[in-house]
């Protein structure tokens, strides 16, 4: 049985195009346009859902995705709101959370056994017996959940915009559009967005049986239209509010980030359900989801109804009602003195009588629970709030629509940092107070009249561009409506409960009086034990109603009780709109395709890809490592070592930058040679470590590790600001590649390349020179990192493919291999070579690592000095050693950060260890107490399954024991 | 084994077999990616190209400006902003006292410069090697509306303003150009960085009808 | 996202930046321990005006920005040695 009007002005829906779909395995029909609820409404489907706790039947609640009553599934995207999304050829849906589908849900026994249910039952019930719990568990969890994921679901790309404006407006009402109007007569860019899928807010159903609000919504358009510089977008929200104006628009394909000048908050308000038994039951709706039903949709709520109001707007729905030849059996009206007004003796002149003074005591369903039968009506005392109950009268109904008021739709002015102030004469909170740049109009303001509403608008919009700079005069301010526009307690106790508040939890009246009753009566308690605005709906039909009950338990005024924190999103939005095209920034040196060539299996080294092995087929990792420490011990290697840092200080006091920066020695240093550097921070940590290069005397060319290179270039920078020494800074990172050839032929692999002897006389250890190879300009340094006779050639980015085919080409017939971090790790292990941010941590100081050799404590100042001068006054704490488990170990190996354990008591750890395919045994280092640090002393460490592993301390020449 | 020294630091981003390699400066870099009419479709919409194998110069320092004077190059003044020299080579200032310049296509000023007298106190010399790209087209915008926070749009963007921001991520140098009656943006990354920001843009590219194409199509003397 | 000014590049949102603490003048360095082990290790955690490092990752610019740690409003940014420049 049909519930669609004949075609009207206006309607959402285009009759031309008939959309095909099915709920529930059964088939329906709608138009384009339709939503999946409007159009299974018009087709006569009324219980479209069930309710999160006692799976309860649902219908429309809001039709404005201010409740979840109608969430449903396609099989592969889930908790899809029926309200709002367009229905879709081939749709096939069903309703979320049901066991047997929507109609014979076996779930719904719950709701027989809800007294055994209370508030918080989950909090007191199944921990005893204590090994029941997980049973229990598990049957909670099934039940506390909604839609069900699945996992195929494919991954869709979207794309997160920028997007900047002078004015962002949202909402596109009466107010919106007029302040948009008034702001885009300046010719600054302005942007509007509303979430519905047309523009017009309120102005497109809320009609009180004129045509007023469509006619005044046609003209604004047009008067908009003309404007290039206003952009208008429907079908968007705008997810909450960032400092400096950030606001993310969403909508269906992604998330743009709109950064604006200003912002006009026009977002209107959640009409608020009364609280009555039953008032959940499908045919049961807020006033403004019938007249959406009506005049977005050109479907009928129901065919004989009652209005349940508590205010004015009552009167408008009943008026629209009557307008759409739909029969009303009463205006029911909470207030006793609506019995003689205006609105009530427009409703006789067409036949209605008004109740006064009463209430919907409860709602009948009809005998399979689909919807509405009949309801009581009851006087109602305003000054007991409650229903006298000796007189009932029944009403014959197949629906009704409730009005009690509203909540402003504030939610990003609060994240924004307003501060809002009760009004007694709207009967609702509105600004008080707003941060620079932020302006709120129409009703999130308390103002309602339409004419009014149009005004507020464009004098929001006059302080917007007042804001931006612009010399325009003020327009006069809108006081927020005298006239109460909600219901100061329009709350209906009955013994049997089942009065909603919250629709998306199940929270009725008695579950606020429990929770108070058990002590949780101040507001951020309340709601976290009732769970009152917790659900999906976030408190949009349902927090206002929460504040006026508990200021009446606690007997303060409602502003008194405070709001809990509104949060973003205003809408679930889908984690695929944050992630949009997900960017991951990643650096390849000039090598890479070389590499990749050679077999490279890469790893990330900060933002870095760099060889961490090459594959060798039929070979496992480990074994493949253990070949290229092998070919670097017994040949050559070759290693890209591009990533590492690249600074050059030049200028007359490079030295004596590098002597106040770092712990050691340069002023001294000769040109052509390198030094160790040492870098500490103000407390004498250890941070890095590298060597500088001495190219000139007023040149050092430093390396550090990759890691660590952009932060301290950033040092330095901040540094020389303070020190402003007569320096220049250059980070040459990115212009040197850096290849590394070491091992006993490393020296033969390179001689006939550059064009320098290589002999120890030429180029002896720890020194640079400037050279050439094939006519590219090389930086030939001899470093003794992974090997005694390691060379490192830094060449220009460009031209390091080049060079490293050269090398190549002149290694192959020795036996040159390429290695990777993997082995390079193993091999400076072999070295003896502790590594800063592996072998130290956030509180190693160089004493602990036997570094007293590299600092400089003669020198008038350098970063860390002065807390050296403490830290060396106190016994050192722990010492790094380098230790060996015993000859042919085949135990479990130990791993970093395994402990040392020693008595039972924890002495300290392992920083690395691995086993030397060179040396035959497994080596590291580790942190002991500096009285077993002397050769030879024992210690254990704890491996993973707790056995406890024999280590001596030896030399960390580890070479030397070598067979 | 090549005989070319110089790659242009893209290289890794381009796709294998289908494209055309060549040689400009010195350096192998891709001259075509596909046909010339569809590579002018792309430019349509929005086209991007590589132009790193442009020579390139770099100094900074409290004496840096004047050099660069002594050296007969015009200097723009005022911090963050470009000059073009009459032979055609750019001169960005990068911040107060740091300038990038860049050859003409064809010309050869930044090897004369790197050949110059041994630069005075106060003035060091700074390596360029960036990856650099041209971009132009009518959804350019849309581009910079993926990868950029900040508004680049030709009101916002001063008409010799040098711009120091982040494309998805990367840090990069951007300015505005007016060239042969064309808008063309430029934008320099370091070159390790250049094989990513290029798969992004010219993914991006693709998307909106655009996408690679050879330099030859900003540069009449490349054709 | 919050927006900070760079005195030279201008006005960017706050993933350009990096934050480098506290501005704060070091004691000489002949002072006594604790005062300088106070310096390193402690921080006045009270609300209220200070000032702060923080550098702009792009063009490698460390500026001194004035914020109020209550508001989270920014009063002014400057170059260090140019707090008096207007």
């Amino acid at each position: 049985m049909s519930a669609r009007l004949a075609r009207q002005k206006g309607e959402w829906v285009n009759r031309a195009s008939t959309i095909k779909f099915s709920f529930e395995g059964k088939e329906f029909s709608g138009f384009e346009g339709d939503s999946i609820t409007s159009a299974l409404w018009a087709s006569g489907e009324q219980v479209l859902g069930r309710s999160f706790k006692y799976h309860r039947p649902r219908g429309i609640l809001s039709l404005a995705n201010h409740d979840i009553n109608v969430m449903v599934t396609d099989g592969m995207d889930t908790n899809i709101r029926g309200d709002v999304v367009p229905v879709a050829a081939g749709m096939a849906l069903a309703a979320v959370n049901t066991d047997g589908g929507v109609k014979k849900d076996r779930s719904r026994l719950i709701d027989s056994i809800s007294p055994l249910l209370p508030v918080g039952f989950y909090y007191k019930a199944f921990h005893t017996p204590k090994k029941m719990f997980p049973f229990w568990e598990n049957i909670i969890r099934k039940a506390a959940g909604l839609g069900v994921v699945n996992f195929n679901y494919p991954r869709i790309l979207k794309r997160k915009l920028h997007a900047h404006c002078d004015v962002l407006v949202i909402g596109g009402g009466a107010t919106g559009l007029s302040a948009a109007y008034e702001a885009g007569k300046s010719g600054l860019r302005v942007v509007l967005v509303d979430e519905n899928a047309q523009l017009g807010g309120s102005l497109g159903f809320d009609w009180g049986g004129s045509q007023e609000s469509a006619n005044l919504l046609q003209e604004l358009l047009a008067k908009l239209e003309s404007l290039p510089n206003v952009s208008l977008i429907a079908g968007a929200y705008a997810a909450g509010y960032y400092p400096d104006h950030l606001i993310p628009v969403v909508t269906r394909e992604g998330i743009t980030k709109v950064r604006a000048g200003s912002v006009i908050m026009a977002s209107g308000a959640f009409e608020q359900p009364p609280v009555f038994r039953n008032n959940d039951i499908p045919g049961v709706m807020l006033g403004s989801a019938a007249q959406r039903l009506l005049h977005r949709y050109s479907v009928k709520p129901f065919s004989n109804g009652v209005v349940f109001t508590a205010n004015d707007y009552g009167y408008r729905v009943a008026q629209d009602l009557l307008e759409a030849g739909i029969k009303l059996a009463a205006v029911v009206d909470l207030r006793s003195d609506a019995k003689d007004g205006p609105l009530a003796a427009q409703l006789a002149r067409r036949g209605v009588k008004t109740i006064a003074g009463s209430c919907i005591y409860e709602v009948q369903a009809n005998a399979d629970k689909t919807g509405v039968k009949s309801v009581t009506v009851t006087e109602y005392d305003e000054k007991t709030n409650e229903a006298l109950t000796r007189d009932k009268v029944t009403l014959e109904c197949d629906g009704v629509a409730m009005c009690a008021g509203w909540a402003p739709a504030a939610n990003l002015l609060y994240q924004a940092g307003t501060a809002m102030r009760y009004d007694y004469g709207v009967h609702q909170f509105v600004p008080n107070r707003l941060p620079a740049g932020i302006f709120a109009a129409g009703r999130v303001n308390g103002v309602y009249e339409l004419a009014q509403k149009v005004q507020d608008g464009a004098r929001a919009a006059a302080q917007a561009l007042l804001h931006i700079g612009l010399d325009v005069p003020e327009l006069p301010s809108v006081q927020p409506s005298t006239r109460a526009q909600s219901h100061a307690y329009p709350i209906v106790p009955h013994p049997k409960g089942k009065n909603f508040v919250d629709f998306d939890e199940d929270i009725q009246v008695k579950d606020f009086i429990n929770a108070a009753k058990e002590g949780f009566d101040n507001i951020e308690l309340m709601k976290r034990f009732t769970t009152v605005g917790m659900g999906p709906s976030q408190g949009k039909h349902s927090n206002m109603n929460a504040i006026r009950i508990l200021a009446r338990v606690r007997g303060v005024p409602v502003e008194q009780i405070g709001t809990t924190t509104s949060r973003p999103f205003f809408h679930p939005t889908p984690i695929g709109h944050l992630g949009g095209r997900g960017f991951h920034p990643h650096r390849l040196t000039p090598l890479h395709d070389v590499n990749h060539k050679l077999g490279a299996v890469f790893t990330d080294v900060g933002a870095w890809k760099r060889a961490a092995y090459y594959k060798v087929a039929g070979l496992g990792v480990a074994d493949t490592v253990l070949a290229e420490v092998e070919a670097v011990r017994t040949k050559a290697g070759i290693i890209d070592s591009s990533s590492f840092g690249k600074i050059e200080v030049h200028g007359p006091d490079a030295a004596l930058f590098l002597e106040r920066f770092f712990t050691g020695n340069y002023i001294s240093q000769a040109v052509g040679s390198s030094r160790y550097t040492m870098l500490l921070d103000e407390s004498g940590v250890v941070v890095d470590d590298g060597l500088a290069h001495r190219l000139a005397e007023d040149l050092f060319y430093l390396s550090s590790g990759t890691s660590n290179a952009a932060a301290v270039y950033r040092e330095m920078q901040r540094w020389q600001q303070i020190w402003q020494l007569d320096i220049g800074l250059v980070n040459v990172t990115g212009a040197y590649a850096a290849i590394n050839v070491a091992g006993p032929l490393a020296r033969q692999v390179l001689s006939g390349l550059v064009n320098i002897s290589l002999d120890d006389s030429a180029l002896p250890a720890q020194s640079i020179r400037e050279t050439e190879i094939a006519g590219v300009p090389v930086r030939l340094i001899r470093v003794a990192f992974v090997s005694d006779s390691t060379y490192e050639l830094h060449i220009p980015t460009p031209q390091a493919a080049f060079v490293w085919e050269r090398v190549m080409g002149a290694g192959q017939a020795l036996g040159l291999k390429p290695f990777g971090t993997d082995a390079q790790r193993l091999l400076r292990l072999e070295m003896g070579h502790a590594m800063p941010g592996i072998d130290t941590d956030g509180l190693t100081n160089p004493y602990e690592i036997n570094a007293q050799h590299a600092i400089g404590m003669d020198k008038p100042d350098f970063i860390g000095k002065r807390s050296l001068q403490i830290i060396a006054k106190r016994p050192v704490k722990k010492t790094l050693v380098a230790f060996a488990l015993e000859a042919g170990y085949a135990g479990e190996m130990p791993f970093e950060c395994n402990l040392v354990i020693r008595q039972g008591e924890i002495e300290g750890r392992v920083t690395s260890i691995a086993y030397s395919g060179t040396i035959g045994r497994v080596i590291g280092f580790a942190y002991v107490a500096p009285e077993h640090s002397a050769l030879g002393s024992r210690f254990q460490i704890r491996a993973d399954s707790g056995a406890l592993v024999n280590a001596t301390v030896v030399s960390s020449q580890f070479l030397a024991m070598q067979k | 084994m090549q005989t070319e020294k110089l790659i242009t630091p893209i290289a890794h981003a381009f796709p294998v077999g289908s494209v055309t390699w060549g040689v400009i400066n010195g350096m192998q870099v891709v001259t075509r990616f596909v046909g010339s009419d569809e590579e002018e479709a792309r430019k349509e919409f929005l086209g991007i190209a590589d132009a790193s194998f442009l020579g390139k110069f770099g100094v900074k320092g409290r004496n840096a400006a004047q050099w660069l004077q002594d050296q007969g190059i015009v200097v723009p003044e005022q911090p963050n902003s470009w000059a073009g020299n009459a032979d055609g080579s750019l001169v960005l200032r990068l911040g107060g006292s740091e300038f990038l310049i860049e050859d003409a296509p064809g010309g050869n000023l930044c090897e004369k410069l790197l050949k110059a007298d041994a630069k005075p106190a106060g003035v060091y010399l700074v390596p360029h090697v960036e990856a650099s790209f041209v971009l132009s087209g009518n959804a350019v915008q849309e581009l910079f509306a993926e990868v950029c926070s900040i508004d680049l749009t030709r009101a916002a963007l001063g008409v010799q303003e040098v711009v120091m921001t982040q494309f998805a991520g990367v840090s990069v140098v951007l300015m505005h150009q007016d060239l042969e009656g064309e808008a063309r943006y430029r934008v320099w990354c370091d070159s390790s960085y250049g094989p990513y920001l290029w798969e992004v843009m010219a993914g991006i590219a693709n998307e909106h009808s655009g996408g690679p194409i050879g330099i030859g199509n900003y540069f009449s003397a490349y054709q | 996202m919050k927006l900070l000014t760079c005195p030279v590049n201008g006005t960017r949102p706050l993933s350009e930046f990096v934050f480098g603490g506290e501005y704060r003048v070091p004691p000489a360095a002949d002072c006594s321990d604790k005062v300088w082990a106070d310096y390193v290790h402690n921080r006045h955690g009270a609300p209220g005006i200070k000032q702060e490092w923080w550098y702009h990752a792009p063009s490698g610019t460390w500026f001194i920005a004035e914020r109020n740690t209550l508001t989270d409003q920014v009063i002014r940014t400057f170059l260090k040695g140019q707090e008096g420049k207007q």
